[in-house]
């Protein structure tokens, strides 16, 4: 192996969770989630030459996920927007609690219902992207930003209250 | 909701879902709609490479009476230009496209616009491809009169309507049927980002 695909990919297994956090909001299928898994390794591989170390790896990895999510569009909903709770295993490096998980997969089965742009707003926003930074990932003004977080948080508590309701 | 309370779980989440390969090798091919499309342009572009080298032999192959062959290999030569021309545009275009690392929007906006650019040069191509096949039907259609001792002069006269009606419908199915074909292929793709595009767009009402 040359030392650059080394390198490569011990950046991308030391930001593996970038994978998983953007592999949980954009697909809820788990077979589908691997495949995009899969995808954005081999986009960022495609891209790495690109990567001239302006920004920090996880900015740009961010980056490259998303757009690469955002523009797949590939076999959707395969099984509904159901996400059994029963199928995700515990955190084994933290404290396990119940409560805080299950308020996680309540969060990622309501983020099925967002759109892809409104998904990347909730993912930068999830990992502390304030608005101006949340514009510059994806291209727009710092006020659009804010505008579309506060709808797509208001959004969320919609959908999150309809399931609470259901239950 | 509390978003608050979420993100610790957030931040601890378990990522065993996500495996890492060993090498790069054990990746399968990449599904991007964008890859694909460049595979099939690549494929494309080997296949109308062999096509018109083997147009070089149509005369023969078509039995193209021989006094017509210096017509037909004028048009060759004007086919091959324009050809040449064309196949290089999607090749260099193909290879350079790489639209992942901008901004989202940019990124998209790339992908939209080379997409609706490369389909409206592929339908620039496909309709000039047209008065050559129709000249080609024409020359064999030559070659039969020339061969039977008769020609435009002497045909009978019901044949010459039939034969421009029929130019034009068949004219008329290609050039509907092109851009159908590209719109089955791509329609839907290009509609989606097309919709995440607009979704983008400054909304403050």
């Amino acid at each position: 192996m040359e030392p650059k695909e080394r390198a490569f990919l011990t950046q991308i297994e030391a930001h593996k969770g970038i994978l998983h956090k953007v592999g949980r909001i954009y697909v809820d299928d788990i077979e589908d989630r691997k495949d995009l898994h899969q995808e954005i390794i081999i986009q960022l591989w495609k891209s790495y030459d690109k990567f001239q170390g302006q920004s920090a790896f996880s900015s740009w990895m961010y980056r490259v996920a998303v757009n690469t999510a955002i523009s797949y569009f590939k076999k959707e909903k395969r099984h509904g927007n159901t996400i059994a709770i029963d199928t995700v295993a515990e955190p084994e490096s933290e404290p396990y609690d119940p409560k805080a998980d299950e308020q996680l997969e309540l969060f990622y089965r309501a983020v099925q219902h967002l759109s892809p742009v409104e998904k990347a707003i909730i993912l930068y926003f999830m990992e502390g992207l304030s608005h101006r930074e949340i514009g510059l990932q994806l291209g727009i003004t710092e006020g659009n930003a804010r505008v579309k977080l506060n709808r797509t948080k208001e959004k969320l508590q919609t959908i999150t209250k309809k399931y609470n309701d259901e239950l | 909701m509390n978003f608050d309370k979420i993100k610790s779980a957030w931040d601890n989440a378990n990522t065993n879902d996500v495996n890492i390969p060993d090498t790069l090798e054990k990746l399968r091919r990449a599904q991007h709609p964008l890859d694909k499309l460049k595979r099939n342009m690549r494929n494309e572009w080997y296949m109308q490479l062999v096509s018109i080298i083997a147009l070089c032999f149509a005369p023969q192959f078509l039995n193209i009476h021989p006094d017509l062959h210096a017509l037909y290999y004028a048009m060759y030569g004007m086919l091959i230009i324009v050809s040449i021309y064309y196949l290089n545009l999607f090749r260099k275009f193909y290879q350079e496209l790489i639209h992942y690392t901008a901004e989202t929007k940019d990124s998209l906006n790339d992908i939209y616009y080379n997409f609706r650019l490369n389909i409206a040069r592929y339908h620039a191509f496909s309709f000039l491809l047209l008065p050559y096949v129709l000249m080609v039907v024409g020359l064999i259609i030559c070659s039969r009169w020339i061969e039977q001792g008769t020609d435009m002069v002497t045909i009978a006269a019901y044949l010459k309507p039939t034969g421009i009606i029929v130019t034009l419908v068949v004219s008329a199915l290609f050039i509907t049927a092109v851009p159908i074909w590209t719109k089955i292929f791509y329609g839907k793709y290009l509609t989606q980002i097309k919709s995440v595009l607009d979704e983008l767009k400054e909304k403050f009402d």
